[in-house]
């Protein structure tokens, strides 16, 4: 709660630095902002042991910020954190463009704190609609115009069709707050009764998040958007507008409707996941260009965090989610600050742009090669500690969708070997020649390459870490 | 003698499934017209009839279950409907001046 206001202003400061044209100051400042706001938040963390209440701080009774909402945000705020480390200098981006990544932040941090279904909606909308205007934030092109707009129009449609999702099942049930809809599923679970207003609702709500987190019916805008979008929108949707909406996502079906489980909502979980994972892996072999080969995979990965809802634990489930989603956001913001520093080369976002990057960039290349590593899930990397914990706890509940997890990846393995295969196999004779880096997207690189390794070699600090915490 | 005291309430006189049967004609009025709409105007308006579609059924049912949590959900949608209707057609001036075309279906550059 402290880190949303910390973050909130920080995000007005930097509009108005916009206004009064300082924006030389807005990054130093952006990063101070997140700075104390993640230590704020890692402090109440800890403090668990010093003050023996819980801390669940509510603020009016629609949010409380408990241990699992606290490692979101956390998570949030530091890759925000690192995607600002990484940006290029401040003459190609605003102070004022700046200020909206924060506002959307703030979107964030509030859809992963919420109880109450209004909560839920101000959060993925503050979450959005700064997107939106970032999306088209090179007004001169055609090709992010044309993204602006579709990324708007669809998301303003999926959020109409959520929303009538919660009128139903607020017709359905008569409570608005997560506490209520526990309590009414709970009932219609056990007597075996829910009524179509509450299952057709949990089915409109189901799309809606669907649409959002992009995966298999519904994910149709994701390639266009990503690839017409500035670099920095791109990098802002395909790690922080993801894990937070997935923050939501958990809450919402794992506390409201976990009761409903079986024959609502978990079937239609299960199979999206399953089409996600084949699907989204074998349209990504076939793309030529970085941005639509990661929307692609993004898909895939989405579909492997869907897998997730299925296990029989709440606080396991959202663990596993939350370590799945860390490597997932390494890998992908590894990959991001290199394509952005082949960008400012003045190279496009085609993978022939990476051919010859391991002849003279030796740190970068093996940075790439460890994400694609994490990303295909080879054990040390992060990436298999997290398909490991996800595909063990689904398996005892659905091992069909296990195989299918593993189908996926063998072919997901020939997605991301193109990369290797320009960066390090192809013999070109005139070689990218050293690319200049700026201390910031060394440190972005080498903290996430840093993050994939550690915790893939060490697994069993981190599940120290799950005792404390849960 | 006011109206409370008369007992009388509005879901006497029309029952409220006709309230949702509107609220979800007008749905499924404005979700057609998003798929099958291809001005980048119309699009808009459909997406504000949803919209206002789902704020009729909320405060229907807010008034059927004595509850005013609905009636709170539908002063935010209307805020958040006026923001996005401002940063909507704020991309469409955009779109407008290096198209001279407000038609969705010209955009069609990014494929793959």
């Amino acid at each position: 709660m402290i880190a949303l206001i910390i973050i909130f202003v920080g995000a007005l400061l930097c509009l108005y630095l916009g206004i009064k044209k300082q924006e030389s100051f807005s990054i130093p400042i952006a990063l101070f902002t997140l700075a104390a706001a993640m230590s704020v938040t890692v402090i109440q963390l800890l403090s668990k042991e010093v003050w023996p209440v819980e801390i669940k701080m509510r603020a009016g009774g629609m949010m409380l910020f408990d241990f699992s909402s606290q490692l979101f945000s956390l998570l949030l705020m530091l890759s925000l954190f690192l995607i600002l480390l990484s940006l290029k200098p401040v003459k190609t981006m605003g102070a004022d463009l700046l200020g909206l990544l924060m506002f959307s932040l703030c979107g964030g941090i509030l859809l992963s704190g919420f109880t109450h279904l209004v909560m839920m909606f101000l959060g993925i909308e503050i979450l959005s609609i700064p997107l939106y205007v970032l999306a088209g934030a090179n007004k001169k092109y055609a090709s992010s115009n044309e993204a602006a707009i579709k990324y708007f129009l669809m998301g303003a449609f999926s959020t109409a069709i959520l929303l009538m999702g919660c009128a139903f099942i607020y017709g359905g049930t008569g409570s608005l707050d997560l506490e209520g809809l526990n309590k009414a599923s709970y009932m219609m679970g056990h007597m075996n009764l829910a009524t179509p207003l509450v299952f057709s609702g949990v089915l409109l709500i189901l799309v809606g998040l669907l649409f959002k987190v992009a995966a298999i019916p519904f994910h149709f805008w994701s390639p266009d958007v990503y690839e017409g979008s500035p670099n920095r929108a791109t990098v802002f949707m395909a790690t922080i507008v993801k894990a937070a909406a997935f923050a939501g996502f958990i809450r919402l079906f794992a506390v409201g409707f976990g009761e409903l489980k079986e024959p609502v909502w978990m079937n239609a979980v299960i199979v999206s996941s399953a089409i996600s994972i084949i699907l989204g892996n074998a349209a990504a072999s076939m793309q030529t260009n970085a941005k639509r080969l990661l929307a692609y995979s993004g898909i895939a990965q989405t579909g492997y965090m869907l897998i997730a809802f299925v296990g029989v634990d709440f606080s396991d489930n959202v663990w596993n989610l939350l370590i799945y989603l860390t490597g997932y956001i390494s890998a992908t913001l590894v990959v991001f600050t290199i394509i952005d520093i082949l960008d400012s080369e003045g190279k496009t976002s085609d993978l022939k742009a990476f051919e010859g990057l391991g002849v003279n960039n030796k740190g970068l290349t093996f940075a790439l090669i460890v994400a694609m590593f994490s990303m295909i899930g080879i054990p040390l990397t992060i990436g298999f500690v997290g398909k490991y914990a996800i595909l063990t706890a689904a398996f005892y509940v659905k091992p069909w969708l296990v195989v299918a997890a593993l189908v996926g990846s063998a072919i997901g393995i020939g997605v991301y070997f193109n990369f290797f295969k320009y960066a390090v196999m192809s013999r070109t004779d005139n070689p990218l020649p050293k690319l200049n880096t700026t201390a910031g997207q060394k440190i972005t690189i080498a903290f996430c390459t840093l993050v994939i390794l550690l915790i893939g070699a060490m697994p069993m600090v981190i599940a120290n870490f799950k005792e404390l915490f849960f | 003698m006011s109206l409370l005291e008369t007992g009388f309430h509005i879901f006497d006189k029309v029952g409220i499934s006709n309230y949702l049967f509107l609220s979800v004609l007008l749905f499924c009025i404005g979700l057609f017209g998003v798929l099958y709409r291809r001005n980048a105007i119309i699009l808009l308006m459909c997406i504000e009839l949803m919209l206002n579609a789902v704020n009729l059924m909320f405060v229907s049912f807010s008034s059927y279950l004595g509850d005013s949590n609905g009636q709170l959900f539908v002063f935010f949608i209307m805020v958040v409907a006026a923001a996005e209707a401002a940063v909507g057609l704020a991309i469409l001036v955009s779109i407008y001046r290096n198209t001279r075309n407000t038609d969705v279906s010209f955009l069609d550059n990014l494929k793959g």
